[in-house]
């Protein structure tokens, strides 16, 4: 790789207002500033400072950029007023005052997220993201761990409270009526459109990262580029066009700007997730997928939204086509483990099937099974995209980020079940 | 500077404000195949926790501040007007500190350069000449230099500086991965040779062979071992959790410690981010369970006395919540040796990793070599369920030889012989 700089300066803002059903309210905001440089010459060398403005950054901005667009970057804060944020939520607060719950929290927060990437090449581009959230932990009386709904928008703190109601009603539901299930085989799973896509995002979006592919770490490798590496009911693409989510962004965190681009085409695969200096290495087409948590961090290949697109079945066809299996239907957190070629999921809210009908209520359950078994095992692919609800996230090598996901109703045979942790 | 933030504070209207101001200076190196990195971060920042007379507290961080951002920050999480009507626990917080003494400084970090890095890389290579078939993935190492200064407007004004070194190494051997790590206060005490031994005899213990398993059987815990199933309940030591422990008496041979005055012990402080000093503390002594930690919003919501001295900020949070410092399981004199003689024959487990949770019930996969008459023979691999209450209960014997492990807080545990019933197949039950 030839010799490379990149200058990274940030203003970040972050609210965090919790309130709980004890009525207590706790507020915090942070507000920090900083600079990386990165530099490549046969080996990267970067730094790090924390400033008190972004004025502050001139004294360390590389000389070779001094003339970029600096002086007209300007942030601005996020207003935020917990008073407010109360009374316009007041709808889904009396809903959880209403339920017979052990405990309830409500957190709602504000990220912002300004950066001016300065690169060999560019003069200077600008990212923007600000993300709103809320998230509602509910313990049960029976429970042991909270269970989380959440919901996320990029652009203000507008969320929709009938819908996630509905939501909560549903889960409390699920998990007060649940019937124990002892899952010996593999069995089906339908996963819910929009959230579910989380799984692909972990499995195989992963598994096209860069750095893990030149690591060996991948299931996949360089090798398979225009190989069926998957099911042919898997079309897997980065960066949608049309979603507003990432909207305000220009490039990736080295200041290279990406498309929108087909990562596997039925089944086939065509492109990877990465950055600069892994583009390089691998001798692949595409970069613009470098991304950092904050200016303290290295970056590292990342994904910023994928999406499974549609198929040819209407929804209910994928579960009257079932004989028995879950249906996913709410979404937790999961893992994957390059080295064992698996990955588990935790299912918030699932319900059996039986002869294509959904019968029983199951909890929480854990979803498990071999990455690669499991991709191969796409077997239905319905034509119900939804995006998620907002609130995804992705963690890799300590570092947590906002992603995208999305797909429609998804059919995978062959996965392993298990209960989950509340029971 | 933290002085005019307490003025400030008052003058905005709060009854007490307490100043956190972390400076952080981190370097670090990687190797890995071709790709060689360095990283130096450079952190200043201050969090600032301000109480009205009634009512949950605000918070602020920033990075850098100065005396504007402060004011800034005040009248932010002033104008906010939330203060609830309860009472709240600013009153606990300490007004004062003594003065302690803890080698928790290496003066060497100074010197500590690319140069050393590269002399730690070869030395490295050398010793893995001695182990045929282990090859290196990926070195990473961390130098950190930390200040923190701690006060309020209760009086306290306290702080400390603190080194620590961190080794990184991923090992592979015979398609078996492994990272295995060493943290310490000062550079000289990591060593190379330990952490590639270490990783050679774990990786070696990594067979697919599931043993087959035919009666009860005598289990030994390596400090590893121990530490990594501590960790999995430790919780239960920590009092943001529910549940009463004191109706349970664990066996006399076991007494749990924390401890954050100890000397080169990477868990230790003079005191917490709250400025709250402590000392050594039986959580569990002799078998009777004593206490729990505590910060002080927890002691407070708990109706205990006070805090334990166990309050810790994250990189990610502006408020401290409980987190231990040097959490260990007491040696006793026996030696590993007495403990494979006392046992006969069994298992001696070198690596753990956690299969599943059911219903209070742990499952975890375990690694280890069959011993008999204190010989260590083949590797084996089985599976292990238990819960928190008859794991400590099945503990029959304490080693004397303590090993910690630095991961989010500073664990230790010596060998421990430990009881288990067969269940069926590779599964025992402790």
């Amino acid at each position: 790789m030839k010799k490379f700089s990149v200058d990274l300066i940030e203003d970040n803002f972050f609210h965090d207002f919790t309130y709980d059903s004890y009525n207590r309210k706790e507020y915090i905001f942070k507000k920090k500033t900083g600079i990386l440089k990165r530099k490549y010459n046969e080996s990267w060398l970067s730094s790090s400072f924390e400033l008190n403005s972004i004025n502050d950054a001139k004294v360390y901005i590389s000389k070779d950029f001094k003339s970029s667009s600096f002086k007209n970057f300007k942030t601005n804060n996020i207003e935020f007023s917990p008073g407010k944020v109360l009374r316009d939520n007041e709808f889904i607060l009396n809903f959880l005052r209403s339920l017979d719950l052990k405990e309830w929290k409500i957190v709602f927060r504000v990220k912002a997220l300004n950066r001016l990437i300065i690169n060999n090449k560019n003069k200077g581009l600008r990212n923007g993201f600000t993300h709103y959230s809320i998230i509602i932990k509910l313990k049960l009386n029976n429970c042991r761990n909270y269970i989380e709904i959440g919901e996320g928008s990029t652009g203000s703190f507008k969320f929709n409270q009938t819908g996630l109601s509905l939501r909560i009603k549903d889960v409390i539901n699920n998990h007060k009526n649940k019937k124990k299930n002892d899952f010996k085989d593999r069995i089906p799973v339908i996963l819910n459109s929009g959230d579910g896509g989380i799984i692909f995002h972990e499995i195989l979006g992963h598994s096209l990262e860069a750095d893990y592919i030149y690591q060996k770490l991948s299931p996949i490798s360089i090798y398979d580029v225009g190989h069926q590496i998957i099911s042919k009911n898997v079309n897997l693409v980065a960066d949608y066009e049309g979603d507003m989510f990432f909207s305000n962004r220009m490039c990736d965190d080295e200041g290279v700007s990406s498309k929108s681009s087909m990562l596997v085409e039925n089944g086939i695969l065509r492109n990877f997730i990465s950055d600069i200096y892994y583009k390089n290495l691998l001798n692949i087409k595409n970069s613009g997928y470098s991304r950092v948590e904050d200016f303290s961090k290295v970056p590292m290949p990342r994904m910023f939204a994928i999406y499974l697109k549609p198929g040819p079945y209407n929804a209910q066809e994928l579960i009257e086509s079932t004989k028995y299996g879950i249906y996913a239907k709410e979404f937790g957190e999961g893992k994957t483990y390059f080295n064992k070629n698996s990955f588990f999921f935790n299912i918030k809210e699932a319900y059996l099937i039986e002869n294509g009908k959904l019968t029983s209520p199951l909890g929480d359950v854990i979803v498990k099974g071999n990455i690669m078994e499991t991709l191969n095992s796409v077997d239905m692919v319905a034509d119900d995209f939804r995006h998620d609800k907002g609130i995804s996230y992705c963690f890799k090598n300590g570092q947590t980020l906002n992603v995208r996901v999305g797909q429609p109703t998804v059919k995978i045979n062959n996965l392993f079940v298990k209960s989950g942790l509340n029971d | 500077m933290i002085e005019k933030i307490l003025l400030q504070g008052k003058a905005a209207g709060f009854s007490t404000v307490e100043v956190f101001h972390e400076k952080k200076e981190k370097q670090e190196y990687e190797k890995l195949l071709d790709y060689n990195a360095s990283h130096f971060v450079k952190n200043d920042n201050i969090s600032v926790r301000a109480f009205w007379e009634f009512g949950e507290p605000v918070g602020f961080n920033l990075s850098k501040p100065d005396i504007k951002s402060i004011k800034t920050g005040f009248s932010s999480v002033c104008s906010l007007n939330i203060p609830g009507r309860n009472k709240n626990y600013a009153y606990l917080l300490p007004s004062h500190a003594q003065k302690v003494k803890i080698n928790i400084f290496d003066d060497s970090i100074k010197s500590f350069d690319i140069k050393k890095f590269d002399e730690l890389v070869e030395k490295i290579k050398e010793i893995l000449v001695s182990f045929p078939g282990l090859s290196l993935k990926r070195i990473k190492f961390i130098k950190v230099l930390k200040k923190c200064y701690i006060s309020n407007t209760k009086g306290l004004n306290v702080k400390y500086k603190k080194t620590n070194f961190n080794l990184t190494i991923n090992f592979e051997y015979k398609n078996n991965s492994i990272e295995i790590s060493e943290n310490e206060i000062y550079f000289n005490r990591i060593n190379p040779f330990r952490m590639i031994s270490r990783a050679f005899n774990l990786l070696n213990s990594l067979t697919d062979n599931n043993m087959h398993i035919k009666k009860d059987c005598a289990l030994i815990f390596s400090p590893e071992a121990s530490v990594f199933v501590l960790r999995e309940f430790s919780d239960n030591f920590c009092l943001s959790f529910e549940g009463s422990l004191k109706k349970i008496s664990f066996p006399s041979v076991l007494s749990i410690i924390e401890n954050p005055n100890l000397d080169y012990q990477t868990g230790s402080v003079p005191f917490d981010d709250e400025g709250v000093q402590s000392g050594e503390r039986y959580l569990v002594n002799k078998g009777v369970f004593l206490d729990r930690i505590s910060d002080i919003k927890r002691a407070f919501y708990n109706k205990r006395a006070c805090s334990t001295g166990n309050g810790f900020r994250s990189d990610k949070s502006i408020f401290p919540f409980p987190r231990f410092s040097n959490f260990f399981i007491k040696p006793s004199v026996l030696s590993l040796n007495k403990l494979m003689m006392d046992a006969g024959k069994g298992i001696l487990v070198s690596l753990i990793k956690l299969k599943n949770i059911e219903n209070d019930e742990w499952i975890f996969s375990a690694y280890g070599y069959r011993f008999e008459n204190g010989d260590i023979n083949e590797p084996v691999h089985f599976y292990f369920k238990t819960s928190f209450f008859s794991y400590f209960l099945n503990i029959l014997k304490v080693s004397k030889e303590i090993k910690f492990f630095n991961i989010n807080y500073n664990i230790g545990s010596p060998y421990l012989l430990v009881n288990a019933k067969h269940l069926y197949e590779s599964v025992l039950q402790i």
